[in-house]
Order: C-alpha cells, then sequence, then structure tokens
C-alpha cells in the first residue's frame, strides 16, 4: 500500500510494477510518479516492455505485482473502461466502419454527452488538430498524417487524466514525423496534459519530454531529463542507448578529489565519478570511462597540445562530413569514434589521406 | 499513404502514347506516380523477357484453367440447362405439348406447394437465426482464445463435417423420439407433463439441420472475426465502451460480411437439404427437396420436380445476389455494412 506522501500530487503512480508471461518477465520492478502536466517517455530497446507497461496503465494488462494509481486512486484491477486514459494506438486503430467525427465523438457517446455538445466539442477539437472538412470521411480515404491526428483528437476529446501514446509518429515517415513532433508537444503544454510516450527513438524523446525512463529487459535503468541521462548516464547501457559515445576500458590507478584515474590500453585517462562510480573505486578495480563525441578536440599530430593526459592518437579512418559536423572515425585500441562540431582544423588533412589524429578528451 | 487520394498526374504520358502503345505507358505511369520525372529515352519493356512469346501470354490462364471449366460445363452447366429445360415440359398427365408455364403455374396455384416453398423459406430461416445466434458466440470466443489448445478446438468443431449427415440425423432420431433422451430428461426434470412431439415434426428438423450446419457458420464467423484487429476493441473499451458495447459497437458491424455470408451459406443449405428433413422430419414434415424426391422417384413427373428445383435454385440466386450487391455497396465506405 502506499502513503498518502507518495501519490499526493502525482497524476500517475506506478509502484513495483511487474508482469511474467508465460516464459518472460516483460516488466519487473517499474516504479515511476508523473506529476500533472508532465510529459515522461518510456524509452529502451524493442522487447524492453514500453508496451507492456503502457498496457498495464491502459488496462488491457494485467499486472502479475505492483500498483497502478491515478489520481489518487488504485486502478490496479480496475477494467480498461472505467480508467480515465485514453491510448492513441501505434497503428491509431481508427474504426473503419465509422466516418472521422464519429471516430472522435466515440468516447464522449459512451460518456452520454448530450448531442448538441458533441457536436461542437468535437468540432473544436477537429479545428484544433487541422482537420475541418474532414468530418465526412473514413479513416482509409484519409493520409497517414491526417490518421494519426484524428487518433491524436479521438483521446484527447475526452480530457483523460492520463493520456498513453505508443509509438504514435512510428507510422509517418521521416519528414512528418519531426514536424507532429514539435506539435504533439506543443499541443500537450497548451492543454496541460498528463502523457506517457513510448518511442524506441532517443533523438524523439529527448526532443519531447519533461522526462525519460530509459528501460533495459524489463527493468528501469534511469528516469532524468534528457539532459540527465546524456550528460550523466547512470548506467553503462544508458551511455551507450543514449547518443553516441566512446568507452575506454581499463582499470583504476587512483582517485583525485572528484576525478579517477584510469590505466586503459590507449594511455593513462582521467574523468569525473559518475553513476555506479560514486563512492571511490578500490585500486585496480575495471572501470570504464565514457566520452561523448563533442567533447573530444582533434587536431593533427605535431601540434603542441600542452595536454599531458587525456590524449590519445590514432588514425582517422573514416571521415563523415554531416554539415554541422563531421565524424571521424579513428583507430586506436577500443574507441569508437571521435566527432566535434566544426570548424574542424583537421579537415583538410584527412580528405587528402588517412593520417594519424591526437585527440583531446 | 492512400494513393487512391492523390490525383495521378497522366500529363507526363500523353507525349508519349504515339510510342508503343500500352507497355510503355504502364512503365511511365509507375515512374511517374513515384514522383520522378519520366523520361522518353527509357526504352519499353517488351514481353520478352518474361521467356515465352509475348503473343500468346494472354492464353496461360486459360489453358490452365481449361480442364475446370470443361469439368464445370459438363457437370453443371450442361445439367442445369437440362434441368430448367425439363420445367418447361408439359408433365406425363398433361394435354398440352411444347414449351409450357403449366408447371409454374401449378405450382403457384396450389396452396400445397405454396406451404411447402413457405414452409421450406420458415424453416430455412430458423435454422439460419439459430445457427447465427449460437454460433456467434462460440466464434468469437475461438477467435479470441489464445491457447495451444485452439487447433484442438477448431478441429473438433469440423469434426461434424466428418460425419455422414444421415449418421448425424440417426443420432438426432434417437435424441428427439418420444421415448428419445430427451423427452426422458426433460419429464424426469419436471420441465414437461408429456412428451414433446419433436420427430416428425418442423421443430426436430430445424433443431437437427441447425446442428448439421452449424460448422459452417462457426467456420465464416471465425474466419471473420479473427481478422478484425483487436486494437480496435480494445480502443472502443479505451474509450468508455463497456464488453457489451464494444462487441455491438465495433465488432459486430465489422463483421457484418461474415454474418451475411455464413447466413446466405446456412440459409442455402438448409432450404436444399434433404437427408436431415427426410429422416427427422419424414413423411408428415414436407419440405422442398423431399417434395423434390417424391415428385423424381414415386410419382416419376420429373417436369414438376424440375420446376419445384428451379424455384428453389432461384431462391438462392436472389439471395446471392443481394449479398453480393450489400457487400459491393459497402465495399464503397471501407466498412462492411452500414450500421
Ligand atoms: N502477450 C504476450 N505473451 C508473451 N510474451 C509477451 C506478450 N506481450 C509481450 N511479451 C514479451 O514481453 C516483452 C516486452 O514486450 P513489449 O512490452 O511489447 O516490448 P516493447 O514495447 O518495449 O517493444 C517481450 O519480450 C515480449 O516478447
Ligand atoms: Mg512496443
Amino acid at each position: 500500500m502506499l502513503g498518502d506522501s507518495r501519490t499526493e500530487g502525482a497524476e500517475l503512480v506506478l509502484d513495483q510494477l511487474r508482469k511474467a508471461y508465460d516464459r518472460t518477465l516483460a516488466v519487473e520492478d517499474v516504479g515511476l510518479q508523473v506529476r500533472r502536466g508532465e510529459l515522461v517517455s518510456l524509452l529502451g530497446p524493442s522487447g524492453c516492455g514500453k508496451t507492456t507497461t503502457l498496457r498495464m496503465i491502459a488496462g488491457f494488462v494485467e499486472p502479475t505485482s505492483g500498483s497502478i494509481w491515478i489520481r489518487g486512486r488504485d486502478v490496479t484491477r480496475l477494467e480498461p473502461y472505467k480508467r480515465d486514459t485514453a491510448m492513441v494506438f501505434q497503428n491509431y486503430a481508427l474504426f473503419p466502419h465509422l466516418t472521422v467525427f464519429d471516430n472522435v465523438a466515440f468516447g464522449l457517446r459512451r460518456r452520454r454527452m448530450p448531442s448538441p455538445n458533441i457536436r461542437s466539442r468535437v468540432g473544436e477539437m477537429l479545428e484544433l488538430l487541422e482537420l475541418g472538412g474532414l468530418e465526412r470521411r473514413y479513416p482509409r480515404q484519409l493520409s497517414g498524417g491526417q490518421q494519426q491526428r484524428v487518433a491524436v483528437a479521438r483521446a484527447l476529446v475526452v480530457s483523460p487524466s492520463v493520456m498513453l501514446l505508443d509509438e504514435p509518429l512510428s507510422n509517418l515517415d521521416a519528414k512528418l514525423r519531426a514536424g507532429t513532433r514539435v506539435e504533439l508537444r506543443r499541443l500537450q503544454q497548451e492543454l496541460g496534459l498528463t502523457a506517457i510516450f513510448v518511442t524506441h527513438d532517443q533523438e524523439e524523446a529527448m526532443a519531447i519530454s519533461d522526462r525519460i525512463v530509459v528501460m533495459n529487459r524489463g527493468r528501469i535503468e534511469q528516469v532524468g531529463s534528457a539532459r540527465d541521462v546524456y550528460l550523466a548516464p547512470a548506467t553503462q547501457f544508458v551511455a551507450n542507448f543514449i547518443g553516441a559515445s566512446n568507452t575506454f576500458s581499463g582499470t583504476v590507478a587512483g582517485a583525485e578529489g572528484d576525478s579517477v584515474v584510469l590505466h586503459t590500453p590507449m594511455g593513462t585517462l582521467r574523468g569525473p565519478r559518475a553513476g555506479s562510480a560514486n563512492k571511490t573505486p578500490a585500486a585496480d578495480a575495471p572501470a570504464s570511462l565514457i566520452v561523448r563525441p563533442e567533447e573530444i578536440r582533434v587536431s593533427s599530430p605535431d601540434v603542441e597540445t600542452g595536454l599531458d593526459t587525456n590524449v590519445v592518437r590514432g588514425v582517422v579512418q573514416v571521415s563523415s562530413y554531416l554539415g554541422a559536423t563531421v565524424d571521424l572515425s579513428v583507430r586506436g585500441a577500443t574507441a569508437r569514434s571521435f566527432s566535434r562540431a566544426e570548424p574542424i582544423m583537421l579537415l583538410a588533412c584527412t580528405r587528402s589521406e588517412p593520417t594519424s589524429a591526437c585527440a583531446g578528451l | 499513404m492512400d494513393r487512391a487520394m492523390e490525383p495521378r498526374d497522366r500529363a507526363g504520358v500523353s507525349p508519349l502514347s504515339s510510342f508503343d502503345g500500352g507497355q510503355t505507358a504502364e512503365v511511365l505511369d509507375r515512374s511517374s506516380a513515384d514522383g520522378h520525372q519520366s523520361l522518353p529515352t527509357a526504352p519499353p519493356v517488351t514481353g520478352d523477357e518474361a521467356g515465352g512469346s509475348p503473343g500468346t501470354a494472354w492464353l496461360t490462364p486459360w489453358v490452365l484453367m481449361l480442364p475446370a471449366l470443361l469439368l464445370f460445363f459438363l457437370l453443371f452447366v450442361l445439367p442445369q440447362a437440362r434441368l430448367l429445360g425439363y420445367s418447361f415440359e408439359p408433365d406425363p398427365q398433361s394435354a398440352a405439348t411444347g414449351l409450357t408455364l403449366e408447371n409454374y403455374g401449378r405450382l403457384f396455384g396450389d396452396m400445397h406447394y405454396l406451404g411447402i416453398l413457405g414452409r421450406t423459406l420458415w424453416m430455412g430461416l430458423l435454422v439460419t437465426v439459430i445457427t447465427l445466434v449460437l454460433g456467434y458466440p462460440m466464434a468469437y470466443w475461438l477467435a479470441r482464445l489464445e491457447t495451444r489448445w485452439k487447433t484442438v478446438l477448431l478441429v473438433l468443431t469440423i469434426f461434424p463435417l466428418l460425419t455422414s449427415a444421415v449418421v448425424r440425423s440417426f443420432g438426432w432420431m434417437v435424441l428427439l423420439y418420444r421415448t428419445g433422451v430427451v423427452n426422458q430428461s426433460l419429464q424426469r426434470l419436471g420441465i414437461v407433463d408429456a412428451p414433446l412431439p419433436l420427430m416428425y415434426t418442423l421443430s426436430g428438423v430445424v433443431i437437427a439441420l441447425a446442428e448439421v450446419l452449424m460448422p459452417f457458420m462457426v467456420l465464416t464467423l471465425y474466419g471473420v472475426i479473427r481478422g478484425i484487429d483487436r486494437n480496435l476493441e480494445e480502443a472502443a473499451m479505451d474509450l468508455g465502451a463497456g464488453p457489451l458495447s464494444t462487441i455491438y459497437r465495433v465488432t459486430l458491424p465489422l463483421s457484418a460480411g461474415g454474418v451475411l455470408a455464413g447466413s446466405l451459406l446456412v440459409f442455402s443449405l438448409a432450404i436444399s437439404s434433404f437427408v436431415t428433413p427426410s429422416l427427422v422430419g419424414g413423411p408428415r414434415v414436407q419440405l422442398m427437396a423431399t417434395a423434390i424426391q417424391e415428385q423424381t422417384v414415386s410419382l416419376l413427373n420429373w417436369q414438376f420436380a424440375a420446376t419445384l428445383s428451379a424455384v428453389l435454385l432461384a431462391v438462392v440466386l436472389v439471395l446471392a445476389l443481394a449479398y453480393s450487391r450489400l457487400v459491393e455497396r459497402s465495399g464503397d465506405r471501407s466498412a462492411v455494412v452500414p450500421v
């Protein structure tokens, strides 16, 4: 049982939520509190339990154990049609035999709203999502983007306590996706909606969320803002899953204040403690240093860097010009890739022929 | 997403129509649909790549269908034509010669035969409604079931079809007799005082036929319900519809095509069935099929038997046409049928 102090102010609370199927543990001890008006993403690779978690909140999947609270009420065993949630399905699940208007009005009719009110409310919602004039169309007569907006309108119109979105953008083409993402975020903030947004796309999660829940194998790896999970990953998994990163594995040589010195095959490296390294690690214990590509400065080997630690030498193998950045793959022990923002001094060099490079971390 | 929504730009094709007939146009059309500029320099694709000589390629499907078409013609079209021919010939007792509508006049002018026709249609309707009402929940349950027993249950559903209708009808006779299992149980339980007349009545025929034809209804509905995206039912519940409301507003309308198809199938089979009505109904329950048999075998009046058959066939044909019209009309609107 949860004390009032933990459910207070939280629109949605998941407590020790767990779902076991015959052979797999799909969701394991997931705990989360979502504030009113907050958009929280569930982010993780395919099969990590995002959809199962979402469907437990909606009531389609019964948890093996744990509880779900919406606005301070325990809804764990409540039927889906009695819950105050609304879901946007990955395939939209629009009723093919109903018009756009009837699709959007469906939830209001089940709530026995008088029909003049339904008419105006649905009209408002269609206006809001720029679907005006399409009332009498059937779903199959709409483009993918329009179908997606109808699905959103159909969920929004019932003013749910919690809106649940299961990869709502994954069926749109890339061009439409980024725009729709911003549009969705704007709508959510404008209406003060509480929302759970499932995605496997880290960029999407970072762009749209107040907080990100990174999941792996049914468990929560880290909960935090986009900045938190990117700059201070709690686990190796988070570091690798969110953004590109270079991992230098080695052993602990010693600690100096807030930083730890590592012996690695690429030399002696120094970095701040993070995640599980919060207590001073023992000497010779295995440890990894994770470096974001944009934290790396690249220069040609003959330039004097003036640094004695955190310098790695290597040979540029691939240089990919991406406009705003140039991604370099540098061969040298374990480093995967370096990249940095323009302008790059090394550019001319790497174009002519593979050369050795010197990277300052 | 929806190609049909975007009017295809055919303008790029027209200046090239002098090129080389259909195939060029098709190639260019494809590229313009993809949004590319269609270039007149692209050489037309010829049929040579397909292997055979281009002139006879269209023949292939017909050659492949030939045996089936031949059988269909010999075993269906010819006999049906002959049957229809018979129905316009004067019967043995008649003084008329040449082609005549006498048989049809006799059928539609005689309350006895109209009664048989009416009783048959009524029986078909009852059987259809019973199989539908009992079969729909069963089909729904089977379609939504997720266990490894599912296959076993499906085979059990089909199992009755593997036994002869004669055997099953005898089974029903054992059950339905005055001293049969059904009546004895009802009497022991004190539900009825005297045994119900079930054998040699229309009720008995309807009960037995409903069982015999049930697999057709269940299997037809099963296929259609299986094809309905579960997410749609979940979406309905998510929006506040209870289980019954969900079935009524989502599942049922989306399976209307299956309901129609299953009903048509069961109705046609019911009104033309012979074995079960003749065994369970006996001579006291006169139906079309038994009447046809009587005319053919006992009275040797093939002309009138043919007339009865033709009318039965006409009923089924009209229903099939109405069905396809309904499906076509609702096809324009994506759903199977309007709600
Ligand atoms: N109905 C089910 N029966 C058995 N296993 C399931 C079922 N639904 C999901 N799973 C398993 O649970 C795990 C999590 O699935 P899911 O929540 O769909 O992942 P995600 O949405 O993150 O891709 C997967 O390993 C999946 O195979
Ligand atoms: Mg999923």
